[in-house]
């Protein structure tokens, strides 16, 4: 169900005010002369007419007929012949055509409609019925023209929400910090945004020469409403803006942004947050949490020997509750350290059996995949596979931070 | 997601199951807001038939909450599955709301003296 609002196409003043034009392809003047009378009275009904049927394509391309009539015995060109040219024509090939001929013979009525005719009239019929049959002929094409103009306004106007959700996950990019391949804190990252994207954006950097933040957010929703609200949240943090707030302070840090974004969200927009510094002096990692799953952290003194610790805090999502405490939570890391740090959407999982993959199933995923093996990606190959399709549903995020052997 | 709506004396009761996520929530919205558009404006919302729920679903959950009370109305919820109950404690959108076992506690609530009493 998609909820963004595109332009309104139910009434176009161009094409509902559409009137019947009628083009009436016929040699003999007073043949011409008759129809014109029969529709002069309504004021709805424009007419023109061709005695020339080698000029008949070319005058229909320029008036843009709603219905056609022509007769089938003309000097210059056999009538039928004619439907053939105009039913080869890309701009006439739609017009219902209506025959309107002195033959009444069942086969050349039978011929007429085998090769694109529509309506067969032997003329000159009563002005009643020929009005109505103009009039429904031209009525189904003027539908049918405006259908095709609302749907390609549709197309056009999904093209550019396409388009704008294309900028605004180029632009969430750009803002992604570079993986850091070197130094005693390393990151890599994997992020998939979905077609709509997902409200996901996360970044890292040294707060000072001791000091250094890694936080991720999810904002709720979809679309370019929530992603510019992860990015502004994220641009916060990355400017160092928040007020009166020690940014080496995780449980301070989510109390300002609920401070800063509770009063500004609109629109049921809220977000949730992991946010941990890490200090270099001491080997503690401090973190906070609002309505973020726990990071998951590898934690020992040799890789083999390393156990998962799951990075909780109890604080809840930023902007439902005002003036709540964010708790700070420590731990320290051991020789070798390994942190993931993610959101939902690398384990809410929706397998092609229908099933959810859970949680706890994320996580043994993770434990069984061996510590040097590639993780993120095959996390990624994986869900893919039990989705059973590349795109997901929510955009996938995941950061790996390694500490200890390089 | 299926939604079901019926009335016990003048408080709505709206089923939503299967799935309350990104894809459908503004279903859920308009069907909240055309449920509660007339009556008394007491709604009950039974969740014992929804298997998932993401963020914006539990982002819905607090709409709702809002959109009742600026209309001086009453909202709870009852029926919570583990899976649902899990990411409500872990947002912490459950502090928000009144929540019951099942729709009879949650009418007899509403019937009676205090609705702010959680239960289950």
């Amino acid at each position: 169900m998609n909820t963004a609002e595109v332009p309104t196409h139910r009434t176009n003043p161009v094409t509902s005010t559409r009137p019947v034009t009628v083009m009436l392809v016929d040699d003999q003047l007073i043949v011409c002369e008759a129809v014109r009378r029969m529709l002069a009275e309504e004021p709805d009904i424009r007419f023109h007419y061709c005695r020339d049927p080698t000029e008949a394509i070319e005058q229909a391309n320029a008036i843009g007929p709603t219905v056609i009539l022509q007769d089938l015995e003309m000097p210059e060109l056999d009538g039928l012949t004619l439907i053939k040219y105009f039913r080869a024509n890309p701009s006439t090939q739609e017009i219902p055509l209506i025959v309107l001929s002195t033959k009444e013979e069942p086969t050349v009525k039978a011929e007429a409609f085998s090769i694109g005719a529509n309506d067969y009239m032997v003329k000159l019929p009563d002005r009643l019925e020929m009005i109505a049959r103009v009039r429904y002929h031209s009525k189904g094409y003027i539908a049918q023209l405006e259908r095709n103009e609302a749907y390609h306004k549709l197309a056009e106007s999904q093209r550019q929400l396409a388009e704008e959700v294309g900028e605004a996950a180029k632009y969430v990019f750009s803002l992604l910090p570079t993986p850091v391949r070197q130094g005693p804190v390393r990151v890599d990252w994997r992020f998939l945004p979905s077609t709509q994207l997902g409200g996901d954006s996360f970044g890292y950097h040294w707060l000072d020469e001791d000091h250094f933040a890694i936080y991720l957010l999810d904002v709720s929703g979809h679309g370019v409403g929530s992603s510019l609200l992860s990015v502004s949240a994220l641009n916060v943090l990355r400017s160092q803006t928040l007020p009166n707030t020690d940014l080496k302070d995780p449980g301070q840090v989510l109390q300002g942004l609920n401070a800063a974004f509770s009063e500004e969200l609109h629109n049921n927009k809220y977000f949730t947050i992991w946010y941990g510094v890490f200090r270099k002096s001491t080997r503690e990692l401090s973190y906070s949490a609002g309505g973020h799953p726990p990071a998951l952290l590898f934690n020992g003194p040799h890789r083999q020997l390393s156990r998962l610790t799951q990075l909780k805090s109890n604080g809840p999502m930023i902007g439902i509750m005002p003036d709540v405490p964010y708790v700070t939570e420590t731990v320290v890391l051991d020789s070798v350290a390994k942190l993931f740090v993610f959101s939902d959407g690398v384990y809410e999982v929706k397998q092609s059996s229908g099933e959810m993959w859970e949680f706890d199933e994320f996580v043994d995923y993770i434990c069984s995949t061996p510590s040097d093996a590639p993780v993120m990606d095959q996390l990624l190959v994986h869900i893919q596979a039990m989705q059973g399709c590349e795109q997901l549903d929510d955009d996938f995020s995941i950061m790996e931070i390694n500490w200890g052997i390089e | 997601m299926i939604i079901t709506q019926r009335k016990e004396q003048d408080i709505d009761i709206v089923e939503i199951s299967e799935r309350m996520v990104m894809d459908n929530v503004a279903e859920v919205q308009s069907s909240i807001k055309s449920i509660t558009q007339d009556g008394s404006v007491k709604l009950i919302l039974d969740l014992s038939q929804l298997v998932h729920i993401d963020s914006s679903g539990c982002s819905v959950l607090i709409w709702a909450l809002k959109y009742i009370k600026t209309r001086e109305g009453k909202v709870a919820l009852c029926g919570l599955t583990s899976n649902v109950r899990a990411l409500l404690e872990l947002t912490r959108v459950i502090e928000l709301f009144s929540v019951f076992a099942s729709i009879d506690e949650a009418l007899e609530a509403f019937a009676g003296k205090s609705t702010d009493s959680k239960k289950q």
